[in-house]
């Protein structure tokens, strides 16, 4: 392998040495800018009725309530994780579906017709929250 | 029947060639599909050496030529013809070897190594911004990115060296010195 390597930076150019090295620092570079600060940037979506209701950021503690179609559903974001506390549900498996906390996973009541999905947004919300 | 004029033999044994070369790029990627893949998009792109190879012969033009044609008859062959896969193979194949083309022209100081490393970053940046545009409209997918980045380099640097290889070997065995009892010695 280093033989091959060594091989390879003998016959290049001075052009292609740049690139080679260019790329490695790009690549070390690009590690280092997308593993910092992507932990804020994670929001958490509440939609009722395929309408969305609320759209907040995980890493902020707060207590919700969103009106389903059945009665209210609270939720509780807390050590950026989400899950519902409270549901009028009959049968509460929202409530059973547990925490969650990564960007794809979602919570859903479907008698309440209430989804709560967490999304990663490339853009900064800046705002404490958005109400429809 | 009437001999080839000389220019008439040139471009036929160019067609040749190319057909030559589509067919090898077609039989990497068949082969290369039955290897394991351990990352997505971590894919060593085996059948770039054929492109490549006929960019550094003929140019650009034959060098789509031999993209193009690869492009669609392994997704004739695979099933992917006008699914996603096939429109990322398409963008990424497209971008890439225009790229390699113009740094071909204009930019003398990059040789072949270079600029191979330079088409699978072309290659898999091109399939990314592509995926995000047009399929995932999640930013997550550029996580993905540095570690591309190092297999671009790594495969890059492979594929070149073995088109760089097979060039040579094929100056030589154009050359008017080239006798088959030399090859057996070497």
């Amino acid at each position: 392998m280093k033989r091959i390597f060594l091989q390879i930076w003998h016959i290049a150019s001075p052009a292609d040495r740049v690139i080679i090295i260019a790329t490695f620092l790009l690549a070390s570079g690009s590690f280092f800018f997308f593993r910092s600060g992507n932990d804020d940037r994670t929001e958490v979506w509440i939609s009722v009725n395929n309408r969305l209701k609320y759209r907040v950021l995980l890493s902020q503690d707060r207590e919700l309530s969103v009106q389903g179609q059945l009665g209210a559903v609270h939720i509780r974001i807390q050590d950026k994780k989400v899950w519902v506390t409270k549901s009028s549900c009959p049968h509460k498996i929202c409530m059973r579906m547990g925490k969650i906390s990564k960007a794809g996973q979602m919570i859903v009541c479907v008698p309440n017709q209430v989804v709560i999905t967490l999304r990663s947004c490339h853009k900064n919300l800046n705002l404490d929250v958005i109400t429809r | 029947m009437d001999l080839l004029t000389v220019n008439e033999g040139k471009a036929l044994s160019r067609l040749v060639i190319l057909a030559l070369l589509t067919a090898g790029g077609v039989g990497l990627f068949v082969f290369e599909s039955l290897l394991p893949q351990p990352l997505p998009g971590g894919k060593i792109g085996l059948s770039q050496v054929a492109t490549i190879f006929a960019l550094y012969l003929f140019g650009l033009p034959s060098a789509f030529a031999v993209i193009l044609m690869r492009i669609f008859i392994t997704s004739l062959l695979m099933g992917t013809m006008l699914n996603p896969i096939f429109i990322f193979a398409l963008a990424g194949g497209i971008v890439s070897t225009l790229t390699m083309g113009l740094v071909r022209r204009y930019v003398g100081a990059i040789t072949i190594l270079g600029n191979s490393v330079l088409g699978a970053l072309t290659h898999n940046a091109t399939q990314l911004v592509v995926a995000y545009v047009v399929y995932i409209h999640q930013s997550e997918i550029f996580w993905l990115l540095p570690y591309l980045i190092l297999i671009s380099l790594a495969a890059g640097l492979g594929i070149g060296l073995v088109t760089r290889l097979l060039l040579a070997r094929y100056f030589v065995m154009i050359s008017p010195h080239y006798s088959l009892e030399a090859e057996g010695n070497g």
